[in-house]
């Protein structure tokens, strides 16, 4: 297209405009704001004491060690559950366009909406999930899971864990079948064995995949909010208590403006680290492989 | 030895066993009377069948209003996303500038940061301009939330409309404006309506926006009103209705994916595989 500079310029500030103004109000803004409401106190004063005391505070250690544990377990058991269900999923069978509608239900139910529902599966003395549990003989007697610590952490991994494994399963999918075919014949006429070429070619094949779905998913459940807060409001004690509702509950409950900023603020923080130590590792995966 | 069919059909039916069990149980308790959500043990096949959950949810909650908000909201915020998200790709894939890269990576990162790290300015700001409980307050910031995705996708199904197009509109004397209108959009409906179911299930699902700019319990979207409806303790709750409600507001959900299964898998998959 042959067009003045001018008239060029005009319209990439017409076409970026909207976009760029949004995300300057509604992200830049609010974390920029974030950090100054986190290091000015109400007299309009810098001080480091709301960074400090978060840094002493022991309900946000609490908090760190809680997402960490959800993020790093939730995302493991989704990895797993997810590439074996890919591979079925990859495989020909009758029904496969029904099973793959089955298989977006649980992505497309509203989160807040299911962890009322597992809050009823998991009532104690009423619930389905505890009673099938001590029917199968898998415990002694139908567990509390809402009113102990450790039941409840798993509680929440268990809804976390059911609702995104489909998900990830139709990511990984979508990598399996970017394998060109081809590969598979020519390790046939070398005589691999189905193990061989899983090792060799199917998982090598899919590492580019699995750090993109591991980056977003990781990313994803460190803000965990909507199960935690409709599911265990954080409870019992603290035990599910992962920074988002963390921050909420300072900010909004607590009205410790100041406080839950400070918490933002490492929180946005611990995004950065993930982000920067995930880029190092596909650098690095990038060089020794020359992939991803 | 087992055969290869009967492993994946194995397979197959545990998948599904997976996805649809507590569904099943949810399923099941909206057509149970109230009580049977405080039996105990519970019931794991239907004894009674009744609609009284789904009629009296009705007299519970303000379900008809909440699901007018959430679809005023979702709608709207889905329309502008797809403008503004639509406009900025073609900026970036068709216009081209420097710093182009730049501006896409940073419209990822930024998606990233958990919506509580950012939360509370933009409830102070609307607080103060008396946006709180106005559909703006949520239309705003869905719209952003719908951007990365948006322009991405968009992004890059531009990228692969043929140049020969574009030159021969603006030999046809078509201003860059007109080629956007008139060349782009209609060439990427099939992308556009992609990222539009999947914007819409994201904005009709939100919840911390939703739970903190909507005050007043009018405005309160389907996701926020019926995971707050509560007795005054866990033993009143009436699952019942909470379960019927919660079945009932996702039915709109279930039916766009069982419609447009192919387009919601190809757009989830689409930043992934080239990520």
């Amino acid at each position: 297209m042959v067009i003045k500079r001018s008239t060029y310029i005009k319209y990439l500030f017409l076409f970026l405009s909207p976009a760029i103004v949004l995300i300057v109000i509604f992200k830049l803004y609010p974390l920029i704001q974030n950090i100054i409401y986190a290091i000015v106190n109400d007299d309009g004063h810098i001080t480091f004491r709301y960074l400090n005391d978060t840094l002493h505070d022991p309900a946000f250690w609490n908090s760190s060690w809680v997402t960490i544990k959800f993020a790093v377990i939730t995302v493991f058991f989704e990895m797993v559950i997810g590439f074996i269900f890919a591979l079925l999923l990859n495989a020909s069978f009758r029904g496969r366009k029904i099973m793959r509608t089955i298989f977006l239900i649980p992505w497309a139910l509203p989160t807040a909406i299911m962890a009322v529902g597992w809050k009823f599966l998991f009532q104690q003395s009423y619930g389905p999930i505890p009673w099938l549990l001590y029917w199968l003989k898998l415990t002694k007697s139908p567990p509390y899971f809402l009113s102990d610590p450790k039941m409840s952490f798993i509680a929440i991994l268990i809804a976390d864990i059911w609702k995104t494994v489909p998900f990830v399963a139709l990511l990984i999918l979508a990598g399996l079948q970017a394998i060109p075919h081809e590969l598979y014949e020519s390790m046939d006429i070398d005589g691999a064995s189905g193990w061989g070429k899983m090792i060799y070619l199917t998982i090598p094949l899919l590492i580019p995949t699995f750090i993109v779905t591991l980056m977003f998913r990781f990313l994803e459940a460190f803000g965990v909010f909507d199960l935690i807060w409709v599911l265990t409001q954080g409870g019992p004690g603290n035990a599910t208590m992962a920074l988002s509702p963390y921050i909420y509950k300072k900010t909004f409950m607590w009205m410790e403006i100041h406080g839950g900023a400070a918490t933002a603020t490492f929180t946005a923080l611990y995004i950065i680290i993930i982000i920067l130590l995930i880029q190092y590792i596909r650098n690095t995966l990038k060089r020794r492989y020359g992939t991803t | 030895m087992m055969n290869r069919n009967f492993k994946i059909y194995l397979g197959v039916g545990l998948m599904a066993l997976y996805c649809l069990f507590p569904i099943y149980f949810l399923v099941l308790y909206s057509f149970e009377p109230s009580e049977a959500a405080y039996h105990s043990p519970p019931v794991f096949y239907p004894i009674a069948f009744t609609f009284s959950n789904y009629t009296g949810v009705f007299k519970s909650i303000p379900l008809a209003r909440y699901a007018l908000n959430s679809i005023i909201v979702a709608t709207s915020a889905t329309f502008l996303t797809l403008l503004f998200g639509s406009m900025a790709a073609y900026g970036v894939s068709v216009l081209k500038f420097r710093g182009r890269d730049l501006f896409l990576n940073s419209l990822i990162l930024l998606g990233f940061f958990p919506a509580a790290t950012m939360i509370f300015p933009i409830y102070k700001m609307f607080s103060d301009i008396n946006l709180l409980n106005n559909y703006l307050a949520l239309i705003l910031p869905y719209t952003v939330g719908g951007l990365p995705l948006t322009t991405w996708v968009m992004a890059t199904y531009f990228e692969n409309i043929p140049k020969d197009l574009l030159d021969a509109a603006s030999v046809d004397g078509l201003s860059i404006g007109g080629t956007y209108a008139k060349i782009m959009i209609p060439l990427s409906l099939p992308a556009l309506s992609t990222v539009a179911i999947l914007d819409f299930i994201a904005f009709w699902n939100e919840f911390i926006y939703a739970l903190t700019f909507m005050p007043d319990s009018n405005m309160r979207t389907v996701t926020v009103g019926i995971s707050l409806i509560s007795g005054r303790f866990t033993y009143q709750y009436p699952w019942g209705q909470i379960i019927a409600a919660a079945l009932m507001v996702t039915i709109p959900l279930v039916i766009m994916v069982f419609v447009a299964q192919e387009k919601i898998i190809s757009g989830l998959t689409a930043g992934a595989v080239k990520g």
